[in-house]
């Protein structure tokens, strides 16, 4: 699944993300994006796709979290060598976004979609949309706007 | 005789010779020694002069996988597996028993001597296969009827573009009445002949209660009946469909379809046809695709005898002639594909858009920008100190040799609040500050103090791309920036 890549300290502060990156071919040609899971999945190194100066390493997350990934400190599980992100820790409040929840969630959408493709942007946000947080670093529901009736000139 | 044998041997009338008592097991019953069952040495309560007892057998006396099919009743058939379906006749299947054969992983079952599938049509309940039952592609034309696919199901279904094709809008002239003046035609059709041609009523209309029919006037003369030049765009597919019949005499009803150039200049005839030389009504239809090199401009529908020897009293008719556009998704068959009359076109993958005239108003082959790569940054940094964060994009390669362009901005904090400014960025310390404008000369040029400044960059390194983000901190605390940026590469959308 299209994830984003997290890079943190030797703190777990986060210092740098990474949404997406375009794959070419020989050609030049674009193909795609970058799987950053599925290289992770198959034991490929992250410096495969980026390097950060100070950074202690990076894991995908699957959400899209813009600038306000940097409020969060990363909580990291599982065996030296096979760590993943557990959670984001907000650095002022202590709110956790927790790994297992967000899987449960996107899961429970996919079965709810019953063999449709399953819109998970309010779950995770997107490349070019990430998810609005308020400064406790919990999700916050965008505010749609109705455009102001204009006269318009049709093209 | 006593049940009970006494402690005396003696001979029973089978010849057998009676244990004494204290020799018994003293569980077991006495028997008549005159009873075969009498020499079955048995437990308490299951051997009776019968055999066994019903109903005291239960699984767990079975030795496991000694069951064969043979003992059972030949009304009662276990499944069997097997890898190879059985010779029949055979003990262990008679009719109506079933088999799984583990090569095909189907069920089959003996119908009068020979194995069949164990599930046919019959077997399904009607109404019960959904379209997602049914493999992609899985029905094709043969399977479909002939005829039976009606106006209300066809996927083209569209705008009819030809005017009154049911022909209904003309004056009833019954059928044997000629019509000779051209306007009692629509505007739309146009006739050659028309002296020969007819309109009028017929048992054989599909909708309404009128048709096209002609009639020959003899071996050298036969009506046609074309309708108007219908503009039509490059690489679309058209499709004529329609009802067509002939009279008792040998003909042959044809439907063709001509294309014309933007001036009417005749391209090609019968770019597609449909012919019916029999007397019952039968739908027909033919599909042409408009080449994309811009030589067709319009096509148009015609009607006639396509029999070269007509008799004098030869007749063919006409209705519901359809000429619609076929919907389907535009595909990139080849290096371009035209999307719509507005000029859009995409060439191997590029996207260009022309106006009117001809002129490129955007060029999807070159002068564009792509975002590559995009992610955000942070750098605290501490008091009185400069440091970057440097974003190194491995994925975009390492032969890079142009330093792409990028666009970023950055600000002080991460709330929807916080200002972003344009790549560079930075607080003051004061509003004014004083230097001297010479060296040890006078303080007293006005300058702006800046506590902090923030700014970002993009180089190539060992042939690969950076993003770089660098906090200069003349603050007396720690301070930290942040960053969103995007990586552009020049190319084709």
């Amino acid at each position: 699944m299209l994830c984003s890549l997290i890079a943190y300290d030797a703190d777990g502060n986060v210092v740098a993300t990474l949404d997406h990156v375009v794959a070419k071919d020989a050609d030049g040609k674009v193909v795609g994006l970058v799987d950053f899971e599925s290289h992770e999945l198959s034991g490929g190194e992250h410096t495969d796709i980026w390097k950060v100066s100070n950074a202690s390493g990076s894991k995908v997350w699957p959400e899209w979290l813009g600038s306000r990934a940097h409020d969060f400190k990363v909580e990291l599980q599982g065996p030296a060598g096979g760590k993943h992100i557990e959670a984001l820790v907000h650095k002022t409040s202590g709110n956790r976004r927790e790994l297992s929840v967000l899987k449960d969630s996107i899961a429970q959408r996919i079965r709810d979609a019953d063999g449709k493709p399953a819109d998970i942007r309010d779950i995770v946000g997107g490349p070019d949309r990430p998810l609005l947080l308020d400064d406790n670093g919990l999700a916050v529901a965008a505010v749609a706007s109705e455009p102001t009736a204009l006269p318009i000139l049709p093209l | 005789m006593s049940n009970v044998p006494q402690n005396k041997t003696s001979r029973s009338s089978h010849g057998l010779r009676n244990r004494p008592s204290h020799q018994l097991d003293s569980k077991l019953k006495a028997h008549s020694f005159d009873d075969e069952a009498a020499n079955q040495w048995a437990k308490d309560g299951v051997v009776d002069p019968g055999g066994i007892k019903p109903g005291t057998v239960d699984g767990d006396a079975l030795v496991p996988g000694t069951v064969s099919a043979t003992p059972f009743a030949s009304t009662v058939r276990p499944v069997i597996i097997v890898t190879a379906l059985p010779t029949l006749p055979h003990v262990d299947h008679p009719e109506f028993s079933y088999v799984v054969l583990t090569t095909d992983e189907r069920l089959y079952k003996n119908i009068g001597g020979t194995w069949v599938k164990g599930v046919n049509g019959a077997d399904i309940v009607a109404d019960t296969i959904t379209a997602g039952q049914i493999a992609v592609g899985a029905i094709g034309a043969d399977e479909i009827a002939a005829g039976a696919v009606t106006v209300a199901k066809r996927a083209w279904k569209g705008v009819n573009l030809l005017d009154d094709s049911s022909f209904e809008k003309q004056p009833v002239c019954g059928f044997d009445t000629y019509n000779t003046a051209t306007t009692d035609f629509a505007p739309y059709w146009n006739s050659s002949n028309v002296s020969t041609a007819q309109y009028g009523l017929s048992a054989n209309a599909k909708t309404g209660s009128r048709l096209l029919v002609l009639r020959g006037n003899g071996v050298t003369t036969f009506p046609s009946f074309g309708g108007n030049f219908v503009p039509v765009q490059p690489g679309r597919t058209y499709r004529i469909a329609g009802w067509s019949y002939r009279g008792a005499t040998a003909a042959t009803a044809r439907v063709r379809l001509d294309a014309f150039s933007e001036t009417f200049a005749t391209v090609a005839t019968a770019v597609a046809i449909f012919d019916n030389a029999t007397t019952t009504p039968t739908y027909g239809y033919a599909t042409y695709t408009v080449p994309t090199d811009g030589s067709v401009s319009y096509v148009k529908v015609l009607m006639f005898n396509a029999l070269t020897t007509p008799a004098i009293t030869t007749t063919i008719a006409f209705e519901d002639i359809e000429l619609m556009e076929v919907t389907n998704a535009l595909k990139n068959t080849g290096a371009t594909t035209v999307i719509d009359d507005a000029g859009v076109t995409i060439t191997n993958g590029a996207l260009t858009v022309t106006n009117a005239g001809a002129t490129v108003i955007i060029d999807g082959t070159s002068n564009m920008f792509k975002i590559a790569a995009t992610g955000t940054t942070s750098r605290t940094q501490a008091a009185g100190s400069q440091g970057s964060t440097v974003v190194t994009l491995s994925a975009l390669g390492n032969t890079n040799t142009v330093t792409p362009g990028y666009l970023a901005w950055i600000a002080i904090g991460t709330s929807s609040a916080d200002a972003r400014s344009i790549s560079l960025t930075g607080y003051l310390l004061n509003a004014t500050r004083y230097v001297a404008a010479t060296s040890g000369g006078a303080v007293t040029t006005q300058v702006v103090g800046w506590r902090g400044v923030f700014s970002d960059y993009t180089i190539i390194s060992a042939g690969e791309i950076q993003y770089g983000l660098t906090n200069t901190n003349a603050d007396t605390g720690s301070t930290t920036c942040y960053s969103r940026y995007y990586i552009l590469i020049e190319g084709a959308l």
